[in-house]
């Protein structure tokens, strides 16, 4: 199956991910008529910042294996695909006791203030490819499989290696 | 709140030392309130603490004075009372001498009145003093004194944050001493390894990167084994051994053979296990052990507390923020009574006995000749001379020996041959039963004093409340008993006696009451009234008299007890959260003894099959002493052959052993080989 | 207390699993300020510590199945009206935490100690595993934490 996997060494901080999925979540899918909704549409998507490395870092739902909001969720409203491991949060039957939140070692649990239910990453259902990846302008963000992910890291090394072969020059 | 006045205190448990204030509100009963600018604890408190008022006005706090006849107790006035205590105690010093008497001091009492109690035993000649720190840090104060030339917490807990790798051995601090885990965690966010060495999975364990699962009484070669580590990998601090220690040479010959295979196969945990505790230790730029009394309730505890300051001293991590040793005492004022000298052989301000230098000075400062210079007994000596019918007299003062000693049948007989026993406290404890006379004495909030916490720290209690019925403060019976002897104390209260410890003893010179008013008081070494005191110790040299620390190389011995066929399973003991010490307090505590109410045994699931013994059975524990009953609590929190018997409940120490360590005289109570049985 | 947005903020108590040491302080200190504790830890398989009480649910469905209204919510805070009560017990089983029980002074449950500042089992805490803040916030601090563990695998691998 594809993920959402995140390159931290590309990421910029740009915020760009953020944007595009509160758009994505509103009403008119457009900027322009995002900012001005009532209520405010929200992003599921967050860039945070390292203090002790001085980076950005994107953090997104990993929609884990066994996710443990799904199990400790005491209504229901989380669930989760079997076969794409997708985990959907349903507004209406969520009664916001928060277990959920307490229990994402992410933090990716967010607050619909006006509803007071949870909200979180579903990654897109009416998209082929994530919002937050197509919106990504250094490719940091990528809607890939995880073995496909690790070669292109392979391919990064790879091509660090060479250059101490070939002296410091591009190859 | 209208007419509410704060009183702000230290709990009267653990030596943790936190703070509080008991709340008093016109017409209604006091409460606790959070003290959140206290520097230790930042306003929290363990259910202990919490439920710290419950004993206040319990009904069964003793009222007066009782004087056992034929017909039970019979309630007498102060006057007969201390008539008595002070004939008894002439009658015995003139016909017999004062070796035939012994004091028992409590670490549960002020400083001023442990320090008056041992000032009067020694005007009358009397050497055989001691206090409950026999029995649970006796080891510290004989190892660390030889290693570091002081005996306490070498750096408060606060500074625990800052350490970046913590080894905790023989130390289940998250149930006995919880507010310690807040720093500890708090270490943990700034990204510090934890290592815990306990036989149990405890609530400390939880918090380990690392758990050690070690047999019990397998110390000193876990510790061996982590130094062989650390010196075939050069991980030794060479530069601080050259400059601050001696002893290196030795050590690391007698190393030679604690291979981490050997080491592996004495303790019961992994050889990789060994090797990375070592190196997690030794790498971290600041390294600190907590160790409790699995580390010292041994027969070799002395060389276990011996082998933990090896290891700090050839790191190099003491003397320096994050990096110490961390001795976590069991009661409150257990450092303070030990500092006030309420020990067999020292003298207030840690000054040994034998030192003919310190008893002149002694003499000197009290206006006194011919003070004791010879050690006297320690507690259990003491019941073992009672035994034997050397000691004749037992003054106790806030202690249970029946119940906190080991081997209890045999020590209940030993008391029974007493020829007169007093016995001051605050309930009728089980020693107090068999007393000829029992005080009643007021317990912490009612009355004004100091307490040294384990961190060194000296801090103030105030009188919140009145004592019930006819009790007193310890510390004006001490002064009424004292001056029918004829030894003329003229103290007007706790300030006067403080004072002249100001001036007695060098360490709390500038201990002054006024400067004990602000949360958090002062940590000595502060010799004088401007000095800020000492949080770190050690930071320019040990207090030994070149300077340097000591590294003493130990063996490897089993423990005194081992397992047989008659014994196959390998009991220790300890305590659970929700109680205390012998349990006279915490068992009157609704909240805490509605929470654990009865004895109970933890068994391996594995154990209980192969028995056949079922969840809450009742079950019978034997060893080579006796037999009790307990129920019993299948749980992993014990490894298989190893059974757990919390100590708050009188039948414990019945089946414990007696054999003590040679050179601190505690008893082994962690180890001991026994069988479990359907009761 | 309202965020930036003028939205109301519901704060409530979460708990830390990780820094529970099963001290059970919080009872303690819960009996001592209501006459009965309304938190309960559990120790689960002898390896973790779960403090458990009223989660002071958005949509609650102790409120939810209270017909004749004894207990409301408005802006998420809960309250209780002990002359409505009919004792019925749908609240206790309606509970999905078991936080709820009834007696006869009511319903009893955590109302977050409305006169302290900060409610008693929070401060007593010694593991700081009891947490009084809004939900948003606890997330924000989760993710915050995760960020840096997440940076230090970047710092220390291939790139930085």
């Amino acid at each position: 199956m594809k993920e959402v996997l995140v390159r931290l060494d590309r990421c910029v901080g740009c915020h760009s991910c953020e944007i595009a999925c509160a758009v994505e979540h509103s009403e008119s899918k457009n900027l322009f008529g995002a900012v001005t909704e009532k209520p405010v549409p929200r992003k599921r998507i967050y860039v945070e910042y390292s203090p002790e490395q001085m980076i950005p870092v994107t953090m997104i739902c990993h929609h884990c294996e066994d996710a443990p909001c799904v199990s400790v969720c005491p209504t229901g409203a989380l669930t989760q695909d079997e076969i794409s491991r997708v985990v959907t949060h349903n507004p209406d039957i969520c009664v916001g006791c928060w277990t959920c939140a307490m229990v994402c070692n992410y933090g990716m649990i967010g607050k619909h203030k006006e509803r007071r239910v949870a909200i979180k990453c579903d990654r897109c259902p009416d998209r082929e490819v994530p919002v937050c990846v197509v919106a990504c302008p250094t490719r940091a963000l990528a809607f890939t499989e995880v073995e496909d992910f690790s070669g292109s890291i392979r391919a990064d090394a790879a091509l660090t290696l060479a250059r101490g072969i070939v002296g410091g020059g591009t190859p | 709140m209208a007419n509410e006045s704060l009183v702000p205190t230290i709990c009267p448990y653990c030596g943790v030392g936190c703070g509080f204030y008991v709340a008093l509100e016109d017409g209604q009963e006091p409460r606790i309130e959070y003290m959140p600018d206290h520097p230790v604890n930042e306003g929290a408190l363990c259910p202990k603490g919490n439920a710290a008022l419950e004993v206040l006005g319990h009904p069964e706090r003793l009222r007066h004075p009782l004087k056992k006849t034929e017909d039970g107790w019979a309630e007498i006035s102060w006057e007969e009372a201390l008539d008595l205590v002070s004939e008894k105690l002439k009658e015995a010093l003139e016909a017999h001498g004062p070796h035939t008497i012994g004091f028992l001091g409590s670490a549960k009492v002020t400083n001023e009145e442990n320090y008056i109690f041992q000032k009067m035993a020694r005007l009358l000649g009397i050497s055989n003093v001691d206090n409950c720190a026999r029995l649970c840090h006796s080891p510290t104060i004989y190892g660390l004194e030889r290693a570091f030339g002081l005996v306490g917490v070498t750096n408060p807990f606060p500074d625990l944050a800052n350490s970046r790798c913590i080894l905790v051995i023989g130390s289940n601090l998250a149930e006995n001493h919880p507010i310690v885990a807040r720093w500890i965690l708090k270490a943990k966010d700034r990204g510090a390894t934890v290592i815990v060495v306990d036989p149990r999975l405890t609530p400390t364990a939880w918090l380990a990167d690392q758990h050690l699962q070690i047999d019990p009484g397998t110390d000193v070669a876990l510790l061996n084994g982590m130094m062989r580590v650390i010196l075939k990998e050069g991980l030794a601090d060479t530069e601080f051994v050259t400059r601050q220690t001696v002893g290196f040479e030795d050590l690391v010959g007698s190393l030679e053979e604690y291979t981490p295979e050997k080491v592996a196969e004495i303790a019961g945990v992994s050889a990789a296990g060994i090797v990375k505790a070592a190196r997690s230790y030794a790498r971290s730029p600041a390294s600190s052990i907590v160790y409790s009394m699995g580390i010292t309730q041994h027969a070799v505890g002395t060389d276990n507390v011996t082998a933990c300051a090896n290891l700090a001293l050839i790191c190099g991590q003491v003397g320096r923020p994050g990096a110490g040793l961390y001795p976590l005492r069991g009661q409150n004022n257990v450092q303070g009574a030990c500092d006030m000298g309420m020990l067999p052989d020292f003298y207030p301000g840690g000054r040994r006995i034998d030192d003919p230098g310190v008893v002149e000075d002694v003499e000197e400062a009290w206006g006194a000749s011919h003070l004791p210079t010879a050690p006297g007994l320690t507690a259990v000596e003491m019941t073992e001379a009672a035994y034997d019918g050397d000691l004749r007299i037992l003054y106790v003062v806030g202690e249970d020996p029946i119940n906190s000693g080991p081997n209890t049948d045999r020590a209940r007989e030993a008391l029974e041959r007493l020829e007169f026993m007093v016995v001051q406290d605050i309930f009728m404890t089980e020693t107090a039963q068999m007393a000829d006379l029992v005080l009643p004495a007021a317990l912490w909030a009612e009355k004004e004093g100091t307490f040294t916490s384990t961190e060194r720290r000296v801090q103030r209690i105030r009188r919140a409340a009145d004592p019930p019925g006819d009790a007193r403060e310890d510390l004006w019976i001490f002064s009424q008993v004292a001056e029918r002897l004829g030894l003329g104390f003229h103290y007007a209260g706790p300030d006067d006696v403080l004072t002249e410890i100001n001036r007695v003893l060098p360490s709390y010179g500038g201990v002054t009451r006024e400067r004990l008013a602000s949360p958090g008081g002062l940590i000595w070494p502060c010799p004088d009234p401007g000095h800020p005191g000492t949080p770190i110790l050690h930071t320019e040299g040990f207090s030994t008299p070149d300077g340097r620390g000591r590294i003493v190389p130990v063996e490897y011995k089993p423990p005194a007890e081992v397992t047989d066929q008659e014994y196959p399973l390998v009991l220790t003991t300890g305590r659970v959260v929700l109680h205390y010490n012998a349990g006279s307090m915490t068992r009157r505590s609704p909240s805490l003894a509605g929470r654990v109410p009865e004895l109970f045994v933890e068994i391996n699931p594995h154990d209980a099959k192969k028995l056949e013994i079922e969840e809450g059975d009742p079950v019978a524990v034997t060893t080579a002493r006796g037999r009790i009953l307990a129920r019993a609590d299948l749980t992993e929190r014990v490894g298989p052959g190893v059974v757990f018997l919390p100590f708050h409940f009188p039948d414990t120490n019945r089946l414990t052993t007696d054999v003590l360590d040679p050179v601190a005289k505690i008893p082994e109570f962690k180890v001991a080989a026994c069988r479990i049985g359907r009761g | 207390m309202q965020d930036r947005e003028g939205m109301i903020l519901s704060k409530a108590v979460y708990a830390d699993m990780s820094r529970c040491i099963a001290c059970h302080a919080c009872e303690v200190a819960c009996e001592k300020a209501h006459g009965a504790a309304k938190i309960f830890v559990d120790v689960v398989r002898d390896r973790v510590s779960v403090p458990v009480s009223c989660c002071q649910c958005e949509k609650a469905t102790c409120v939810m199945v209270c017909y004749p209204g004894a207990l409301s919510q408005d802006n998420g805070s809960i309250t209780f009206d002990s002359d409505r009560c009919t004792g019925c017990d749908l609240c206790v089983l309606a509970c999905p935490f078991g936080a709820v029980q009834l007696d006869t002074a009511g319903v009893r449950r955590c109302d977050l100690c409305p006169d302290r500042e900060v409610p008693a089992c929070v401060v007593t805490c010694p593991s700081q595993a009891l947490i009084w803040d809004d939900v948003e916030n606890i997330a924000r601090e989760i993710r915050k934490r995760a960020a840096v563990k997440m940076g230090r695998s970047l710092a220390s691998g291939r790139v930085l």
